[in-house]
């Protein structure tokens, strides 16, 4: 052995002697464990196949989940008899077979266990925040991403990916602000990037009341929303950049726009921004270079303000807060407003401007209303068919809501409210309020979507 | 054995997973100490991570590596401690310099040199050491745990143990012509 390796080994021994007398020993594991057991059953998701071999060997008496689900089973040998020729004459007999109504679907469905929503928890404005994602049936946090000051959040399209960007300060509430983008893997929760450094990107006060990060359908393209460069309210920077280097692909100041929702059409390369004062933007999604600019007329005389808008594969709808709903049509130099549909809101009922959604297929219209001016956020929701305008149902919620969002196959609207900590599932049919979660988080404030 | 455990446990034996938390919390817990340097912050991190490790097992596949996995999970958790704790996080091809050599004052025991000389080295070189001889990482694994790249591992590692052996070495001629 050299003088050179017997001297490496002896300054490694020495660190692992330094190491070990300075850094002590690890926890005990009575004590670990004492703090894991309890926190152990309520954890677990049992999967499909616990589930199933739970069942079989319950006794063997018929209890009712027992008998729905023989029935379901006599259901789908039911249907594979009917399609098989033999069985024609017998599907004929059973006549017409009611689908049977399932779990609820979700926003953000394939990650993690199935039916699960992130959640947006701002917690109030503190400098911590978090992300929660829940499952609605259960009720369950299956999973808590720590964000920082002011989060925002979007899912990639095929739900894989969870973009974040937040911000924090260099020396706790102190120092230089660094805003930063994070890219999470959706299902395992880990950090595939961190700290992409996005500086002077748009926040808000308190809760997301209005949207900063959107993403293009293919997924390859992030929008992100930046004040202007000199310090203009009443402007915005819209700013592309790329899914793999998040490099960016090109900035566009707008002007009279201070929160606008960003749009991909489905069919053009065209990205619309939406301008809550009533201003549509068309533009080009490889270049940013302005298209067309459309200003939707205001019937009041007012301010137009619009309160939603979705792209629904034929026009661009947008829905405004003195009751239209528009349908636009924009290309190139081209622009048309194609049709103006009134919607009647409930008299003696207040707009919550933030608290809109469409359904996917764009053909329903969900808004939150206040009955007096006192409450926080919507106490009631209403549905409106967009082709005619007409009220569809009205829904009374009991723990509120600040934000709405459609889940991905449309049958379910969830609501969330940080005053009540709550998470309400609704039948985006009926309005009929089924699961109410709650409390979840400190404040979840928005639900992350896929657009 | 792992395998049996792990199967044990994926069906929701509590005792089959205490048995894992008894044979991988020494490993763990010095990983979070070394990644987040307080041993509060490593405590609680490694109850997150085991709470994860829990939630996530049924989806475990019984035919990978546990520790990589289980180093992961602990890895993610540290790196969201850091993100609360708002520690400005340094990008992977920013080196810094070691910082000026510290005066000491006092250099009575071979603990306190040491801790003289190991504060003078850049924060990332500290932590390979620490992850390489405190929780008895290899190198591949602290590339791992930290996500950075192998060669910024052999070379943070190479840097720090020079370091070191300048230092060390410089001292014990200060000491002989004393």
């Amino acid at each position: 052995m050299s003088e050179n390796e017997s001297s490496d080994r002896d300054l490694e021994q020495r660190l692992r002697n330094f190491y070990d007398q300075t850094f002590g020993q690890p926890p005990d594991i009575d004590k670990l464990w004492q703090t894991l057991a309890p926190n152990l059953g309520a954890q677990r998701q049992p999967s499909v196949r616990q589930r199933v071999r739970k069942w079989l060997a319950m006794p063997a008496k018929l209890t009712r989940a027992r008998a729905v689900v023989l029935a379901m089973l006599c259901l789908i040998l039911g249907l594979a008899l009917a399609f098989s020729p033999a069985g024609q004459a017998a599907a004929h007999i059973a006549g017409n077979l009611q689908p049977v109504q399932g779990s609820p679907s979700t926003a953000t469905p394939s990650p993690l266990p199935a039916d699960s929503v992130w959640l947006i928890d701002p917690e109030n404005g503190e400098l911590n925040s978090a992300l929660l994602s829940v499952d609605p049936v259960s009720g369950q946090i299956l999973r808590v991403l720590s964000t920082r000051y002011t989060p925002d959040s979007v899912l990639s399209p095929d739900y894989k990916r969870l973009y974040v960007v937040d911000t924090y300060y260099t020396r706790g509430n102190r120092g230089d602000s660094i805003s930063a983008l994070t890219v999470y893997d959706a299902e395992s929760g880990m950090i595939l990037h961190d700290d992409i450094q996005v500086p002077e990107r748009l926040m808000y006060k308190m809760y997301p009341t209005f949207r900063t990060l959107f993403i293009s359908p293919d997924g390859s393209t992030l929008y992100l929303l930046k004040y202007d460069k000199n310090g203009d309210n009443n402007a915005v920077r819209v700013v592309a950049l790329d899914t793999v280097r998040f490099a960016q692909l090109w900035e566009v100041t707008l002007t009279s726009c201070d929160t606008p929702q960003l749009l991909s059409d489905n069919v053009k390369p065209i990205v619309y921004a939406i301008c809550p004062e009533g201003k549509v933007v068309a533009l080009g999604a490889g270049t940013g270079l302005v298209q067309s600019t459309l200003k939707i007329p205001s019937k009041s005389g007012q301010s137009v303000n619009v309160i939603a808008s979705v792209e629904n594969r034929k026009q661009l709808i947008v829905a405004t807060a003195d009751g239209h709903l528009y349908g636009l049509e924009m290309s190139g130099d081209h622009q048309n407003l194609v049709s103006d549909h009134s919607i009647q809101f409930p008299p003696n009922t207040f707009l919550i401007p933030g608290t809109t959604a469409f359904s996917p297929q764009g053909n329903t219209l969900y808004v939150g209303l206040r009955s007096s001016l006192n409450e926080n956020g919507a106490s009631i929701i209403a549905a409106y068919d967009i082709v005619n305008g007409q009220q569809r149902w009205l829904a009374h919620l009991s723990s509120g809501a600040l934000n709405l969002e459609s889940s991905n196959d449309g049958r379910w609207l969830y609501a969330v409210s940080p005053d009540n900590q709550s998470l309400t599932v609704l039948d985006a049919q009926t309005g009929q309020v089924g699961q109410v979660v709650r409390p979840i988080g400190e404040s979840p404030a928005r639900i992350v979507n896929g657009q | 054995m792992d395998d049996e455990l792990i199967g044990q446990a994926q069906s929701g034996d509590h005792q089959a997973f205490r048995r894992l938390v008894e044979d991988y919390t020494p490993l763990l817990w010095r990983v979070a100490f070394a990644m987040l340097g307080e041993r509060m912050a490593a405590e609680d991190a490694l109850q997150e991570a085991w709470l994860d490790v829990w939630r996530s097992l049924p989806r475990f596949q019984r035919n990978r590596p546990l520790r990589p996995w289980l180093l992961t999970i602990l890895a993610n958790r540290c790196r969201m401690t850091m993100r609360k704790r708002q520690l400005p996080q340094r990008s992977i091809d920013e080196e810094s310099e070691p910082a000026a050599d510290a005066d000491p004052t006092i250099a009575v025991a071979d603990s306190i040199d040491m801790i003289q000389i190991l504060s003078a080295l850049p924060p990332e070189q500290k932590r390979v050491l620490e992850l390489r001889y405190f929780a008895d990482l290899e190198l591949a694994e602290i590339a791992h745990v930290t996500g950075w790249p192998l060669g910024t591992v052999k070379s943070r590692m190479h840097r720090a143990l020079a370091f070191l052996r300048e230092k060390i070495k410089h001292r014990s001629v200060t000491t002989q012509e004393e």
